[in-house]
């Protein structure tokens, strides 16, 4: 085999597609940061305020980007190669959030009760502690979810595929049960850690802050939370290259037909895929949960995002590159519309949506149909 | 038969053509006319019949916008993320039409426009609103359509709910309810419009038994009949209404047997009578003039009697008080069946329609229709218009029915989803079924609490039941209710068609599915409601199906040895029989005051349940040894 050495003008040179995409993003940016630089001329008087505004919402967008990016990765990888539209996956990301709460929460008590021998590990030293139950809810969470997809594919989607309209109502009538199911069992209010009075997270992992002077004040979080979503991001972009499962995915989403021909058990690859994807959307709903909280209303709002998403990065025949990009778009124009001009926070997603759609019905990666 | 009234429709000139529409809407005549029929029963003072009008016509409204959903959606294969625009325009439009100090000067000159034109107005400003979002992207096909569309939808959204001056905001935005609603002219033009829907339907039924003069045409008339019959018993003032109405019914009968007697008394003479030439054709004044003419008036003469008093209590009422709120829930209802009324022709009509089989050429091959020269992108935008208005004027209904809009409700993403399941759960591309769709969603919402409650579980299941529901449906039915229906209705209809009893050959034709229509009209309703009233209603049908299984036993099956035919009529008897006297017991819960409909249903179902016990008695030896043999089948399939 030979030898590949990666750099990032080759891979470019390779795909030129994504590097329309750069384009574009280079050309979005460019038209915020006239707008910005419009803004700042109007009001110079604040430059103060618009250094600490731009550095807080690139930190909060970007953290939020990544985070967007692996639940609507699980989201495009459904609907890429089983063509199912997952109407539950907010759902799935909402529950994945209560999970990991929950699962903390045990491993916690766990560790902390000096009747069992597990309270020997760590005994007082509270930080080491909620660090590894954290990472325990995270695993946790993404094994529940995976395994609550893969049955919900194994059980009933398995039944329709080829009906597309079927799937819809039956994923809806999955995001209404795991919704109420949810405000059953742990009610209307938003749920965050920091209401929870033994909770030892609160104070050493989540509301730590790294303060830069001048009121450049991040929290250590959400800095945390754009590491740990490149590193998966990368992770999957690696494993979709590398692994002879990930390029059987890949090629799925080009032409399943094809691919079940070559000898491929496409039904497996769809359960996997499943599984991967709701595990993804409870993996990023539980690492989610001590910024937004958890809640059962998230379900559908998140949802919105996720079609969003996939549609700005090229829903049909689309690739990875696209959805990460389209999440960085989504997030960082989200947190920035929000410090900067709060008139239109809740549709900035959607003017960017129509544009891209009107200038590429495709989406950015995707072929014009 | 459609042939041969065509070439008679050309001789015999104009008043064909008014039979011919009769003959080729039976359903639909049917199913209105008793829809139509409802709300004549309510009094000046409050009566139950509210309530279920109330939840029709908001199950009619839903209707209508999941009607306009699947015109895009199944019709011409738009899937459209942005209905609910369409609709909270038409609502917002509604509102400001009827509230001049909501919006600044210039423009609130809108409100200006009398009411029922608003009506016309919002539908235009929601079908260019569709317009729009048609001419957005140039291609209007498949995820594109529907993001752009969303968009939209969330740019209007975000308007209302950034300007809560115009909006209402959070608490809402009051719609008064228009003047008209209120006023006694307005429904008794309504009242007007319902009996001439009856004489429609009691036409159609006279000539439907003409041409069907075998025998079974009058055992299929004979429950419609009965049900008719009681539901004037159930809500008339008086027994003079009903008793007028069974005169009419009993004219009908015999009208049938002249008709019978003339068609097969004498085969000799069939070519004489029944020619399609114009040299013999005999003109029987009696039947053809006189006596349908004298039933069409019976009729009318007995539901205006039945419910006269009624009408006339609402009239004074509004003639001593000026403006009254009692008359709005049955007006509303009416504005709103005669808009859903005439949506639902004009669609049936636009999609039977050269256009229409486009439309449909379009959805299901787009390359393929372009290739023979259709222009899709056209029939793309003349839908959205038209989905658009109807939509929008879905919206006007609620704003001006509910009273009270805000962003949320009328504008929020829920809504699209909703559109979207009462579509599918009805069957996509169906017409009807999204507004049967409509009508489970809305009732099992509304009702899925209290079942809850009554079995003892949590009511705050709801939701989790409704999902349930949905997976359900999904799973058996993945076609929606009324498409797989029809997607079985082949050979359901081809197993009717030799259906037989004993020597009773059903036989049941094209034809003769109005009844079935109109029972299910009837039957959704006895779902919607357990209201005392429609209590008696089912105790009255299933003593008539009680009295019809004794008949078809009485008269085909004794004569028979087969003892599987003797056993599965007994057995449905029997079923027929506990239900009968469980209804009874329920309405003797329900009404003690009532007694004389319970009087004779308590005779009917006791008379039946002894001639039951009868029965059973006398094929014990049959009944034992079917299931004997039943068991032992099951057993020998066990090992």
């Amino acid at each position: 085999m030979q030898r590949v050495t990666f750099t990032i003008k080759d891979y470019l040179d390779d795909n030129p597609r994504v590097k329309q995409i750069l384009k574009y993003c280079v050309s979005i940016a460019l038209i915020i940061g006239a707008g910005l630089l419009v803004k700042v001329a109007i009001d110079v008087y604040t430059w103060n305020g618009f250094i600490i505004g731009v550095s807080k919402s690139l930190v909060n967008g970007l953290a939020l980007s990544m985070l967007l990016f692996l639940m609507v990765s699980g989201f495009f990888l459904i609907f890429g190669l089983c063509g199912v539209i997952n109407f539950a996956h907010g759902a799935f990301f909402m529950l994945g959030g209560f999970m990991g709460f929950v699962i903390y929460l045990a491993t916690e008590s766990v560790f902390l009760d000096p009747t069992l021998p597990f309270f020997l590990i760590f005994g007082s030293n509270h930080l080491a502690l909620s660090i590894t139950a954290f990472i325990v809810s995270a695993l946790g969470a993404t094994a529940v979810m995976a395994l609550i997809g893969g049955g919900i594919e194994f059980f009933t989607i398995r039944r329709l595929y080829g009906n597309p309209i079927a799937q819809i109502l039956l994923t809806v009538g999955f995001m209404f049960i795991i919704t109420q199911v949810a405000e059953l069992i742990w009610g209307p209010p938003q749920i965050s850690y920091f209401i929870i009075n033994n909770s030892q997270i609160s104070y050493f992992f989540i509301s730590g802050t790294l303060d830069l002077g001048g009121g450049m004040i991040f929290v250590w979080y959400r800095i945390f939370l754009i590491f740990l979503g490149l590193s998966v991001a990368g992770l999957m972009f690696v494993g979709f290259r590398r692994t002879r499962i990930g390029l059987q995915i890949q090629a799925g989403i080009e032409d399943s037909e094809m691919v079940e021909a070559l000898g491929t058990n496409i039904r497996r690859l769809f359960t996997i895929v499943f599984m991967l994807g709701s595990g993804l959307a409870g993996f990023s709903g539980a690492v989610l949960v001590p910024w937004i909280g958890a809640n059962s209303g998230h379900g559908l709002t998140y949802l919105i995002y996720a079609f969003v998403i996939v549609v700005i990065g090229g829903a049909h025949y689309g690739r990875f590159e696209g959805t990460f990009f389209s999440a960085l778009i989504v997030g960082l124009s989200m947190q920035f519309a929000s410090y900067f001009a709060p008139g239109i926070k809740d549709v900035i997603v959607f003017i960017i949506m129509a544009a891209i759609l009107i200038l590429r019905p495709g989406g950015l990666t995707g072929h014009g149909q | 038969m459609d042939n041969e009234s065509n070439i008679k429709g050309r001789f015999r000139g104009s008043n064909r053509t008014i039979s011919s529409f009769l003959s080729n809407n039976r359903t639909i005549i049917a199913a209105v006319a008793f829809l139509y029929l409802l709300p004549l029963g309510t009094a000046a003072a409050t009566s139950p019949t509210r309530t279920l009008l109330s939840l029709m016509t908001q199950i009619m409204i839903f209707g209508l916008l999941a009607m306009s959903f699947d015109l895009q959606l199944g019709r011409s294969a738009l899937l459209n993320f942005g209905q609910v625009a369409l609709f909270g325009v038409g609502a917002y439009t509604m509102a400001f039409t009827l509230n001049s100090d909501i919006l600044p000067p210039p423009f609130n000159l809108i409100a200006a426009i009398p009411f029922p034109l608003t009506i016309i107005v919002a539908m235009m400003i929601g079908g260019f609103l569709g317009l729009i979002m048609g001419l957005t992207t140039s291609r209007l096909r498949g995820t594109a359509f529907a993001f752009i569309a969303l968009a939209i939808a969330e740019f209007i959204y975000n308007f209302f709910n950034e300007n809560p001056a115009i909006s209402g905001g959070e608490t809402g935005l009051p719609v008064p309810i228009p003047g008209i609603i209120r006023t006694g002219p307005f429904y008794l033009f309504f009242v007007v419009i319902a009996f001439a829907f009856l004489a429609a339907f009691i036409g159609m039924v006279i000539l439907y038994l003409k041409k069907r003069t075998e025998r079974i045409g009058l055992i299929l008339v004979t429950p419609v009949m009965v049900v008719l019959t009681t539901v004037l018993f159930v809500f008339g003032t008086n027994i003079l209404g009903p008793l007028v109405v069974i005169v009419a019914f009993l004219l009908l009968i015999l009208l049938y047997w002249f008709e019978r007697s003339e068609s097969i008394s004498d085969p000799l003479q069939y070519s004489k009578t029944r020619t399609n030439g114009s040299e013999e054709e005999r003109a029987d004044i009696l039947t053809d003039y006189m006596l349908p003419f004298a039933i069409v008036v019976l009729f009318l003469l007995g539901v205006g009697l039945a419910f006269g008093s009624n009408i006339a209590g609402l009239w004074a009422l509004w003639a001593e008080g000026g403006s009254i709120f009692i008359l709005k829930i049955p007006v509303q209802y009416y504005l709103v069946l005669t808009c859903i009324t005439i949506i639902y022709y004009f669609t049936r009509r636009l999609l039977s329609s050269p256009f229409g089989r486009m439309i449909t050429a379009v959805a299901q091959n787009e390359g393929r229709a372009e290739a023979l020269g259709y222009n899709s992108y056209h029939a793309k935008i003349v839908v959205l218009f038209i989905s658009g208005a109807i939509a929008s004027l879905a919206g006007g209904l609620y704003a001006q029915y509910f009273g009270t809009i805000d962003p949320n409700s009328v504008l929020g993403v829920d809504l699209t989803i909703n559109a979207m399941l009462y579509t599918i759960i009805g069957g996509l591309g169906t017409l009807f079924g999204p507004i049967l769709g409509a009508g489970v969603v809305e009732y099992s919402t509304l009702n899925l609490n209290i079942i809850f409650q009554s079995i003892g579980l949590n009511p705050g299941l709801w939701l989790l039941g409704l999902g349930v529901v949905y997976v359900f449906i999904v799973l058996f039915m993945p076609h929606g209710i009324v498409g797989t229906i029809g997607k079985r209705s082949v050979s359901i209809k081809d197993k009717l068609r030799r259906f037989k009893l004993g020597n009773l050959e059903f036989g049941l034709k094209d034809a003769d599915y109005w009844i079935l229509g109109l029972l299910g009209t009837m039957g959704f309703f006895l779902l919607l409601t357990e209201d005392a009233g429609f209590t008696l209603i089912i105790t009255g049908i299933f003593a008539f199906l009680d009295a019809f299984v004794l008949f078809v036993v009485y008269y085909f099956v004794l004569s028979t040895k087969d003892s599987r035919i003797l056993l599965s009529i007994t057995g449905i008897f029997g079923v027929l029989t506990v239900f009968g006297l469980l209804q009874m017991y329920n309405s003797i819960l329900l009404l003690g005051g009532i007694w004389i409909p319970l009087l004779i249903i308590t005779v009917i179902s006791g008379v039946l349940t002894a001639y039951n016990l009868v029965l059973i008695n006398r094929f014990r030896k049959e009944i034992r040894s079917y299931l004997a043999g039943g068991i032992r089948r099951i057993f020998r399939r066990g090992r």
